[in-house]
């Protein structure tokens, strides 16, 4: 394709110069004829046919040769008065016209010639002519250069085309390849790594990405499946466990039906809070490079909605709950999900903290972040078990007698990420305390 | 009165229609988007009790061709599609009510009740709710009972607005945090029993006979009549 289009921009190139030059050939000539004719119309004017006459006569004299120019005056009666032929060529008669004509010497060599026939006043018939040869040689040779170096510039084309495009069709067919092996199901393929960083080294890298994304959401869709099905078998035998004595309390008309009906409705509840929090999780950390749905948010107001769910039973529990002082801290994020993240944490700093504990909700800036610290003086966490606490399923120790799945802090986690934030447990003296450190949005201002 | 069931699952189908029928409508089935569209056109339904996820696509796309129809009845959506996320994509999407499936059939009970006293409620305009000894004014968002004003905090106040706007009907706590607290998540812990117990206590002050009821497995209910729980 590189050698085709070459060639035909080298063509039209040739032809345009072609055009060029004969057209300044071409104007040349005329230049000269027109002198000519202007030389022999001022000898005219100075004695008429004499001075005209006279004026041939010393061209010839001068070795103008008729293979170079023709000239002839006539009388009325078309008795030639001078010049360097004897008759008017057969293609020309008098018309002021430009015509351009061959004529055969006596050897039998043609010559072509431009030239026109005028009538001088008096009724005198005046020729003159000027051989092409010159022009006609110059644009011979302009062909004959472009018709030689067309086949040259086709063949060069097509080489510097296999040598650019063959290396680019390779790494084609590489890319294709690999995309073919992904489509039946080998997810582990990438394309090999390009020395270049040019367009197709930053497509093959492109490619690895999206497989890697592509493979890790397989990966986390496996494992989430892998989660239901092993976890859900708990309350699954729950379930039966509860009808099974459904149907030993149905014989029973003693036995009050409904607290059974009852313990199996919360079961089910618990199964699908579970399922529900497991797929949020999976969303959560497929959505984790994506700002879908996102808004500027306040996180010091999605704090204070939070607080004002929780303090009745923080109150209620004898939890001090310290809220941060007012200020604007704005976040990129999806509210609901940044609510459900403070709500979960808060639910477990509440629920672990004893009598007489505090629970205190920190907001503040450090450098371009929001950091959003929850800490409280219950029991904290062990040390072994702080690596492992937000994968799914993870529950402290002595936990038994509070109510949960181990899935709140994995979700936390996942919404954090999912908002870029940095997560860490800072030592304290007493309980357990985490911060996040939010990206900012600007107009954050605060303690 | 018509409910229109959009729903493919005929149990299910058949149990909303037999619930819409004591609740003295009209019920008709449809297992179709496009039967559904046409339905509304027939039949001009006040409620639509509408699946997302049936062969013919999303019920989500159905209510936006119903809006674009100009159809203004209530929709309330039942799926299994229950997360959080796509209950507030569902009510951004134009439904009024959502309800996540398996659910409990007093739920959808109390909703589609709920949406339809809704639908009663919003043509008056009135700032004073009185219900028994008890008057609530909108505008100076005061409370009081038997004559005494009662201090309730803002969320307290939304929260006895949201029971009398529904009384004498089921409420259960997720309407309670939808509806009060506007969350599209449920908390686990029972931050909802903690604020109505507040609320009860203040309002059944010098002995005061309760308004506020516990039924076991559904949530409140707010009445002046005495109830067995």
């Amino acid at each position: 394709m590189i050698a085709i289009s070459t060639t035909l921009l080298a063509a039209l190139s040739a032809f345009a110069i072609y055009r060029a030059v004969e057209k300044e050939a071409q104007a040349q000539l005329q230049a000269v004829l027109d002198a000519d004719l202007e030389g022999f119309a001022d000898l005219y004017a100075q004695r008429r046919t004499i001075s005209v006459r006279e004026g041939m006569e010393r061209r010839i004299a001068n070795g103008t040769k008729p293979e170079e120019q023709i000239f002839l005056l006539k009388d009325q009666n078309a008795d030639k008065l001078g010049g360097n032929v004897d008759d008017m060529p057969n293609a020309l008669t008098v018309q002021d016209r430009w015509v351009e004509f061959s004529l055969t010497d006596a050897e039998g060599i043609a010559t072509a010639y431009r030239g026109s026939a005028t009538e001088l006043p008096g009724g005198f018939a005046l020729m003159n002519a000027r051989a092409t040869t010159a022009r006609d040689a110059l644009l011979a040779s302009v062909s004959q250069i472009s018709f030689v170096s067309l086949p040259l510039i086709a063949c060069i084309a097509a080489l510097v085309g296999w040598m650019i495009c063959g290396p680019i069709l390779r790494r084609i067919d590489h890319l294709n390849a690999v995309l073919s092996d992904v489509e039946t199901g080998q997810l582990d393929r990438r394309a090999a790594q390009s020395h270049c960083d040019d367009e197709f080294g930053r497509l093959g890298e492109n490619i690895n990405r999206m497989l890697d994304r592509v493979q890790d959401l397989n990966r986390q869709t496996l494992s989430l499946a892998d989660h239901i099905a092993h976890e859900l078998r708990t309350p699954f035998n729950r379930l039966k466990l509860a009808l099974a004595q459904l149907s030993k309390d149905a014989a029973d008309p003693k036995a009050n039906l409904l607290v059974s009906v009852e313990t199996i409705n919360s079961e089910i509840d618990q199964t699908v809070s579970v399922f529900e929090a497991l797929l949020d999780i999976s969303q959560t950390e497929a959505d984790a490079q994506s700002l879908s749905g996102f808004v500027i948010c306040d996180l010091h107001q999605i704090v204070d909605d939070v607080v004002e769910l929780y303090s009745a039973v923080a109150e209620d529990r004898g939890v001090e709950l310290e809220v941060p002082e007012v200020g604007v801290f704005k976040v990129l994020g999806d509210g609901t999900l940044l609510m459900r993240l403070i709500a979960n944490l808060l639910d477990n700093a509440i629920k672990f903290t004893p009598e007489d504990g505090r629970v205190t909700v920190g907001l503040s800036t450090f450098e371009d972040r929001v950091v959003l610290t929850i800490s409280d003086t219950g029991p904290g966490v062990k040390a072994n078990m702080r690596d492992d606490m937000f994968r799914r399923f993870v529950r402290g120790t002595d936990t038994q007698s509070v109510p949960g799945h181990g899935l709140g802090l994995a979700l936390v986690k996942a919404i954090a990420v999912r908002h870029g934030a940095r997560v860490s447990l800072p030592e304290v003296e007493q309980g357990f305390a985490i911060e996040l450190r939010f990206p900012a949005q600007r107009a954050s201002t605060g303690s | 009165m018509t409910i229109l069931i959009v729903e493919d699952d005929s149990v299910t189908a058949q149990a909303m229609a037999e619930m819409a029928e004591e609740l003295g409508h009209e019920a008709v089935v449809v297992d179709s988007f496009e039967a559904c569209i046409s339905a509304v056109e027939q039949h001009a339904p006040e409620l639509i009790l509408l699946d997302r996820m049936l062969p013919s696509g999303d019920g989500l796309d159905a209510i936006a061709k119903l809006r674009l129809k100009g159809a203004g009845c209530l929709v309330m959506v039942v799926s299994a599609l229950g997360r959080a996320s796509n209950r507030v994509e569902g009510l951004e999407k134009g439904a009024d009510d959502y309800l996540a499936k398996p659910f409990d059939p007093l739920e959808l009970r109390a909703r589609m009740k709920a949406l339809l006293r809704r639908n009663a409620v919003q043509s008056t305009d009135n700032d004073l709710i009185v219900f028994h000894d008890l008057e609530i004014r909108l505008k100076a968002r005061t409370v009081h009972r038997a004559g005494c004003h009662i201090a309730v905090s803002p969320k307290e106040f939304e929260l006895i607005c949201y029971f009398a706007s529904n009384a004498n009907e089921a409420v259960t706590r997720k309407m309670l945090l939808e509806h009060v607290w506007k969350l599209n998540f449920d908390p686990q812990t029972n931050v909802v029993d903690v604020h109505v117990g507040r609320l009860r206590r203040k309002l059944e002050f010098d002995g005061l006979p309760p308004l506020i009821h516990t039924i076991r497995g559904e949530g409140y209910l707010f009445t002046s009549d005495p109830v067995g729980t």
